[in-house]
């Protein structure tokens, strides 16, 4: 099998890789103030109140367009997100790259993954912040 | 020191798990985050049979316990968003009624009658009528946070309009009521 030939280290950052440039390039499609995105909120569609995570897209699509600040008006957790994203972009072709050299060790590795779970829990706190105390506020 | 050794068994679906996990942990985190459950469950269902196979046959079971813990937390997410939006009916009545019981706006304003002719007041006028119309849009029943901002909007304002103009703010704590009165002095 053509997978036999990478090690799962590889083939986890080839996908992750696949998945974030996925998210780049939907948020890069659509135009800065677009509101035609494909994808709505179902909660505020039911109970026409925003969500916390109303906005991601559009604060992704004005921060790649270099429009912090509308980005962070959309959603103020987004730009910490898609820096996140970002990152992450960077890291998985450093990663790979290193791995094809065959120097990536057991520690680089468990670094990596310690590292990227720390920034993912930086990069969401806020939006989890957010979440907390609009559940609050509704109950 | 010896090292065990490990074959490949229940690496591809292990490796399967961890990237559906992954996904749905940050698909959890989006406005379709309910939608995370069927990857999520999907990569529980992958890790067990990874770690089953892991087992059996003496492979590695560490990307099968990976790949679990990243899709429990992301069906755990994906649960309370399901459960936010299984309510959002429920809280858009409550929150209906919760901005009926706090506070009213009205608007008392007679600028209109007053209106000089003279060319000096044309300006003027012309500020009181734009406040008037801000003021009009602002009447209606609002909830108490609503209603706090837009005692904090009409006081900003105040201060950017002609000094000839008051505007009179008074919450009557009985009716609930948040009366915006305008004239001229």
């Amino acid at each position: 099998m053509i997978l036999n030939k990478y090690s799962n280290y590889q083939i986890i950052n080839f996908s992750f890789l696949v998945v974030l440039f996925f998210v780049v390039f939907y948020s890069l499609v659509f135009g800065v103030g677009n509101i035609d995105y494909p994808v709505s909120c179902a909660f505020k569609n039911i109970a026409d109140i925003e969500c916390p995570s109303c906005g991601m897209s559009r604060s992704f699509t004005a921060a790649l367009h270099g429009h912090f600040k509308l980005a962070y008006c959309y959603n103020n957790s987004g730009v910490l997100i898609l820096f996140f994203v970002l990152t992450q972009i960077v890291a998985r072709v450093f990663m790979l790259f290193i791995e094809s050299k065959k120097r990536v060790t057991s520690l680089v590795v468990k670094l990596d993954v310690t590292l990227s779970l720390l920034f993912f829990t930086v990069a969401f706190f806020p939006l989890v912040r957010n979440w907390i105390s609009f559940i609050n506020r509704l109950l | 020191m010896l090292h065990q050794q490990y074959n490949t068994a229940g690496r591809t679906l292990g490796i399967l798990g961890i990237v559906l996990g992954g996904i749905a942990l940050f698909m959890s985190f989006t406005c379709i985050g309910y939608l995370a459950l069927i990857p999520s469950v999907s990569a529980i269902v992958l890790s067990i049979l990874s770690l089953r196979q892991a087992r059996e046959y003496n492979g590695n079971k560490n990307l099968g316990v990976a790949a679990l813990v990243i899709s429990i937390v992301a069906t755990v997410i994906a649960l309370i968003w399901l459960a936010v939006l299984g309510s959002a009916t429920f809280w858009k009545n409550a929150l209906e009624k919760k901005k009926g019981d706090n506070f009213k706006i009205e608007l008392k304003a007679d600028l209109n009658d007053e209106e000089d002719s003279s060319d000096d007041d044309i300006e003027f006028n012309e500020a009181l009528k734009d406040l008037e119309e801000e003021l009009g849009d602002l009447e209606g029943i609002v909830d108490s946070a609503t209603s706090e901002k837009i005692i904090k909007a009409v006081k900003k304002a105040k201060k950017s309009v002609p000094k000839r103009i008051e505007v009179k703010i008074t919450s009557e704590s009985d009716s609930d009521t948040i009366v915006i009165e305008t004239r001229r002095e």
